[in-house]
Parts: C-alpha cells; structure tokens; sequence
C-alpha cells in the first residue's frame, strides 16, 4: 500500500475512529484501528465488538492499493503532531512507514485478516432524517441513560418507529427522558417489533460526528444490528438485549400544578442551592408558595443554602426535594428560554416539558 | 477541664393539646384533654393549661379528669398527627445540629456546642428554634439552656409554658438551692417522704446534709443525687444517629471448614441484622463480611448496594455471593465469621425509583410479616424453608 493523505482530513477521520478504541482490552487488536485503500478512496476501521465505525477519506492518491492494521494511538499521535500538509502512508511486509516532508515513523502493523469485521452500509436505508434534529435528540435524552446498571436495557436508548416520528427514550430507572425527532422519510417498517435499544455509546458518538447543517442520517437494521450513515461516517453496533420498562404509564398525565420557568434562571439557582447538599441525600428542596419558589439545601455541619425566586403560582403550596444533578442534567439539555415543571405530590415524579417534543421525569428524594 | 458543654432541653408545652388546639382553632383558650374516653376507663394523655388549672394533669384516670373539669373537652389520642409533627419539630432541631436525643414525641436534647460557630451563642440557637416552632408550625416550646442535662431539663420546666431559662455555672447554686427536692432525677415520692422526716425540703438543704445521714434515705444512690444537687451531670446527649453500623459475628469453639455449616452461621447472622435494620428503621448500602482464620489472620470483603436495603432476601443474596466469592479463592477453616451492615441511611429515605420492582415489594412484605410473628411468638417462630 501506499497512499499521500491530506493530513487535515486524515485527523478529523481518525480523531472520530480512535474515540472508540479500548483503552484496555485483552483483544490486542481493537487498539489498532484498520485503513484499506481501494479504488479511490481509503477507509478507517475501528471497534470494540460492541460498536464499530467505518470513516471514508476521499481526499487522498492512491498510488497502490492496500490494507493495514496499525496501534491507534500511535497514528493518531504522530498525524496529530505533524507540521506537514501531506503525509505519505507506505507499507512494506511487517511495518508501516509514515513520512513527511522531514519524517520519517516505522510502526508495526498487525495482520489485516485478524482484524474483526465491522459493517458497513451496504444497502438502501430503511429511513432517513436531519442529522441536526436526531444529535438534538439524543443530547436530550442520552444523560438519562444508566451508565453500568446490571438491567443492561438501561444502559442503552430505546428508538421507537411511528410513522414519520422517531421517539428516543433514555433511563436510568430514577429518571426519564422522552424525545422525538421528525423523520425526512417515512420508516420502510423495518424495525424489529417497533422498538429497538441502542447502546448509549453510539449514541454519543454520533454527536461528534461533524456535518453540513442539512445533513441528512439513513438508519438501516440488520439482524441484531444497526447501522446509521452520515456522508462518509458509517457507525454500526449491536442491539442491546433485554426488555426497556414501559415507561408510558409512568409519565403522569393527572398533574394540576404547573409553572412557567425561565431555563437559566432555575440552572443558576439548583447549581446554588445544591451547594450545601449532603453528600448523603444529595437533595434540594425545592417550596412552592403564593408566586413563590424557593430552592433550599442543606448540610447538618455545614450550613444551608436558599435561592428565591419570584413565579406565577397560585395553586396549594408544597414541598419536594430532588437530586440536584438529575435537574441540572435536564435544564442544560433544554435549549428553550422556557421550560414548564407540573408537579403532584411530594411523593411523584417531577414533569418537565419544552416544547411538544420534549418530556423528562424525576423522581423525588426524600429530604 | 472539659470544653464547655451547651445542652439544650426543648420540651412542647401541652403537645397533644396544643395541636388539637392548632388543627381546631375553635378549641382555643378552652380546656382540652386529650386521651381515652371515660367509658372506657381512659387515662388522660395531655391536657391543655386550661384544664390543668381545674386539676387536670397527664396519666390521671378520665373519669376522675372530667369530674374535675366537668366542661373540658375530651378528644381521642391522634397519634398519627403528633408523629407527623414531632418529625416537623425534629427537623427544625436538625438544622441547628445532629446531635439530638429524642426523649419522646414532645422533648429532646440538643447538643450545640460544635454549633455555635455557625449559628451563633446557644441563647441565640435556643430563641430560633423557639420561634421557628412558633413561626412555622403555630406551637410553643418551653426551653431549657445548662452545660449539663439534668440542669437543661429543669430550665426548662422552670418557667413553663413559653419559658426560656439559662442555666449557668455561675447561677445554678441560687436556682438548685431553693428548689423541692423532688426535682431531682431518682427521688421518687417514698424517697421524698423519707428525707422531707428528717428534715430535708429543698436541694440546698440536701447539699449541706453530711452523706452518712442520707444513706439511709438514699442508700447506694446517695453519691449520684449529690452530685445532681451539685448540678453535676456528665450525661452525653445520645443522638440516634450514632449507629453507623449494625453487626453480628461469632467466634466458634473449634475452627469451621464446612462450607454449608458457614454458610448457615451466616444465614443466621443475616436474618439477625436485616431485622435489627428493619427495627430501627435502616437501610444498609454496604455489607461487609468478616473472616478469621484459625491462626488469625482476619480478612474483610465488602460489597456495595446501588440502592440501600433491608430486605433479608437482597442481604442474604449478596451475602451469600460474597462468601461464595471468598470461598473460591480463599477457603480456608475458620475461628470467626461476622456480617455487618453499614452505610445506614433512614428506610425510604433519599432517590425514589421509578419503577416499582414487584420482586422487592413482594420481599418487603413478607420481611413485616415475618418480623411481625417473631416479635409476637420469638424467634424461632418462623423459619426460611431454603
């Protein structure tokens, strides 16, 4: 193989494709990422067997076709460092040499054939959307996700196909985040039962992959798997097994209390309040009253905190305590000036909306 | 010498009165006694100071109460509002310290001598928990303010109701001197009998009575009521918060290898502990098993819960995974193995879930069963059939 990569555009595909990589492994290889050049275009490889990432670089001279498998870090280190605008990729038997115009790296590749296979994007897709709108989505709900619960469906984001509407939903069994995105084309109804649960990290990943504003996202599923493609970005990963909690009925519909909030205003004053939370409870209470909200907390040792706040209220006065990581979570997700809050009692979720797409439930701490 | 201590005894005035008072305002300024009714050979449990002028006071039979105040209005004991707002009341304590000793629903001691700093001298602790039980809940507290507990609480009663009083090294002598000596802890009414026959009425007196003509009134108690007439009381104030952990271990005669034998000494261990939990109304979010070696060598291995429980079900199946674990690895025979439960938080307190777990609930429920008939028919009573 040897092929001279424009050195800007080989950075941006591999700081996407090393993002992936393992850190630790017993899998040797998945620290290594794959680069097959072809016809006229080089492709980047990388997996965990979890997820996989395919970035086409058209921006290169293919002066002999060819496949490698190289330690990402150590490309990603050496392409990150360089001063040259072009760099030369040459492999002979057992290493690759990378040089510039006063550079010159020998590294040792591993055997192509070793490396797993990721796929690829190889038919039309069973829908497509704005890429804009769907990272939207997902940075609206992807908090939500649980991180390591040993109920493995939480660990992902349920996608459920309605039509022209796609409704992503993440939890972690304290709180909940519902949002939808519209989709360009109606689903070919492809969808394995409707609903399928994608692992969190391909989710976030697919937030840093960078597009034009109109971009557009074809999703296509196969077997166990799904695939999205965004221009040259193929991101593919296996379903999460499991049953997701029917979260329909536990988003409240018989609330009567409700306020108008201002997005910032509320941010600043939990991120306050929540400064004299206990490491314990981790709680602010937050008291409603007559056009009045006020947001406490406290620590036995240490002292308290208050942060009034003047609203439109007027139904019964009441008190709730909430983790104030689970509101701030939310609030930097909404990107309204304004977002409504409608409470029950001190015993029920918190419910907030913004917007028609929008729905996010916390449950209460008990302060 | 120790540091100074600043003990604060807060005792409701007329509690379960007062709040039918406060939840009827029509009752207001009227004798209200509160207990069960004269039919059925009721007790009176509190009595407003309404009634108390007609004689009326706690613990005298109802039939007796209503001759005395026939126009008194007698109101059935509504625990469940009293608890409601003692937790309320407590938890005005809780913002001045954690060092609290509840001694019923109406009274407590507070330490706040590691909260002065913060909240200023404990005169000014004092006067805002009283207005702040005042402000927020509509009731009056009498407070009493000493460097010991004996002294507090008799500060408090001094002036009762609404009373504050001080009591300081420097004033106790000319406060204690004058009083009965039925105000000291420990003399009953025989006891006062008996010193008032030879002469003694007020702790002054007492204090200047050579020991050797008390002992025949106060025998072996003799030192400690001195003490208290000194106004000397080293009592800690024992907060409930002071369980940080809750155990069981135990040593055996010869050392244990059987695995099964273990596990059942651990199974006991777990039931034991879960309900002590379950009694004091805990939740663990920590296990930790103790091992010791016949030579030994002791080794501890924990595990932590994502939620806090007191399920005997989630212990033990987390137990039981724990020592598996150990087992595996490190069998070895044993002189002493021990199951503890810490990071203890109160039941149901902290981050609600949203789901509902059925499995759970369905444990729950069976651990109040089973803890119910083990304290009616004792522990044997009920066993695990696996």
């Amino acid at each position: 193989m040897k092929v001279k990569f424009n050195t800007a555009a080989l950075q941006e595909a591999l700081v996407l494709v090393t993002s992936i990589v393992p850190s630790r492994t017993p899998k040797p290889i998945l620290q290594c990422i794959r680069i097959t050049a072809q016809d006229d275009v080089v492709k980047l490889c990388g997996t965990d067997l979890e997820v996989g990432i395919t970035c086409r670089v058209s921006q290169v001279e293919i002066e002999q076709p060819g496949d490698i498998v190289v330690p990402a870090d150590k490309v990603g280190s050496i392409i990150r460092e360089t001063i040259d605008e072009v760099v030369v990729f040459e492999a002979s038997e057992a290493a690759v040499h990378i040089k510039g115009a006063d550079s010159h790296f020998t590294i040792y590749g591993h055997d192509a054939g070793q490396f797993p296979a990721v796929a690829g994007f190889e038919a039309e897709a069973d829908f497509e959307m704005s890429l804009a709108k769907l990272q939207e989505g997902i940075e609206q709900c992807v908090f939500a996700a649980a991180r390591e619960s040993t109920r493995y469906a939480l660990n992902g984001i349920l996608w459920e196909v309605n039509g022209k509407k796609l409704t992503l939903v993440a939890t972690d069994g304290r709180r909940l985040a519902k949002s939808i995105v519209n989709l360009g084309t109606s689903a070919k109804g492809k969808l394995p039962e409707g609903r399928v649960i994608v692992p969190a990290k391909m989710m976030s990943l697919l937030d840093r992959v960078g597009g034009e504003a109109d971009a557009m996202v074809g999703v296509r599923f196969v077997d166990n798997q799904v695939a999205l493609m965004c221009a040259d970005v193929v991101i593919s990963s296996n379903l999460v097994e499991g049953n997701f909690p029917k979260y329909e009925d536990i988003i409240p519909s018989d609330y009567t209390k409700k306020l108008v909030l201002n997005t910032d205003a509320v941010l600043s004053a939990v991120r306050r309040a929540a400064l004299l939370a206990t490491e314990d409870s981790k709680g602010v209470k937050l008291k409603l009253g007559a056009n009045e909200l006020t947001f406490s907390s406290r620590a036995p040792e240490t002292g308290d905190a208050q942060v009034d706040m003047a609203v439109e209220y007027s139904d019964a006065p009441m008190e709730i305590g909430f983790n104030p990581q689970f509101l701030m979570d939310v609030l930097r997700a909404i990107k309204a000036d304004d977002f409504e809050l409608h409470l029950g009692d001190a015993d029920r979720p918190g419910l907030i909306k913004s917007g028609n797409n929008f729905v996010y439930i916390v449950m209460p701490v008990n302060l | 010498m120790s540091e100074p201590r600043y003990i604060l005894h807060i005792d409701m005035d007329a509690f379960y009165a007062s709040v039918e008072q406060l939840d009827d305002p029509g009752l207001k300024g009227k004798a209200v006694i509160v207990g069960g009714s004269p039919a059925k050979r009721g007790v009176v449990s509190a009595a407003s100071y309404e009634a108390r002028k007609f004689g009326v006071h706690s613990a005298m039979p109802m039939s007796q109460a209503v001759r005395l105040c026939p126009d008194g209005i007698v109101l059935p004991v509504r625990m469940k509002r009293y608890v409601e707002l003692s937790n309320k009341i407590h938890e005005i304590f809780s913002r001045y310290t954690d060092q609290i000793e509840p001694i019923s629903l109406d009274e407590a001691f507070l330490d706040v001598a590691g909260s002065t700093q913060l909240f200023g001298s404990a005169e000014q602790i004092g006067r805002r928990i009283k207005h702040e039980i005042k402000e927020e809940l509509g009731l009056t507290a009498s407070v009493g303010i000493a460097p010991n507990k004996f002294l507090a609480k008799l500060a408090s009663d001094l002036e009762k109701p609404d009373g504050f009083v001080i009591i300081t090294e420097d004033n106790k002598k000319r406060i204690l001197d004058v009083l009965p000596i039925s105000r000291i802890w420990g003399i009953g009414r025989v006891t006062e009998q008996a010193l008032k026959a030879i002469g003694i009425n007020t702790i002054g007196q007492l204090k200047n009575t050579a020991p050797e003509h008390l002992k025949d009134s106060l025998g072996n108690q003799t030192g400690g009521i001195l003490r208290l007439a000194h106004g000397i009381d080293d009592r800690e104030v024992e907060s409930i918060h002071v369980a940080k952990s809750i155990s069981s271990e135990e040593t055996f005669a010869v050392d244990i290898d059987d695995k099964d034998v273990l596990l059942g000494v651990l199974l006991g261990q777990v039931q034991e502990v879960a309900q002590r939990l379950r009694k004091g109304k805990f939740e663990a979010k920590t296990i930790t098993l103790k091992l010791r070696y016949g030579d030994f060598k002791t080794v501890t291995r924990s595990s932590t819960f994502s939620k806090a429980t007191n399920t005997t079900e989630t212990l033990w199946r987390q137990a039981r995974a724990v020592f598996l674990k150990w087992h595996k690895k490190s069998a070895g025979p044993l002189r002493l193995l021990g199951f503890g439960a810490s990071g203890l938080i109160t039941e149901g307190a902290g981050q609600k879930e949203l789901f509902v777990n059925p499995e759970e609930e369905k444990q729950k429920r069976l651990d109040q069963a089973s803890d119910k008939i083990k304290n009616r028919y004792g522990n044997d009573a009920v066993k695990r059939g696996g």
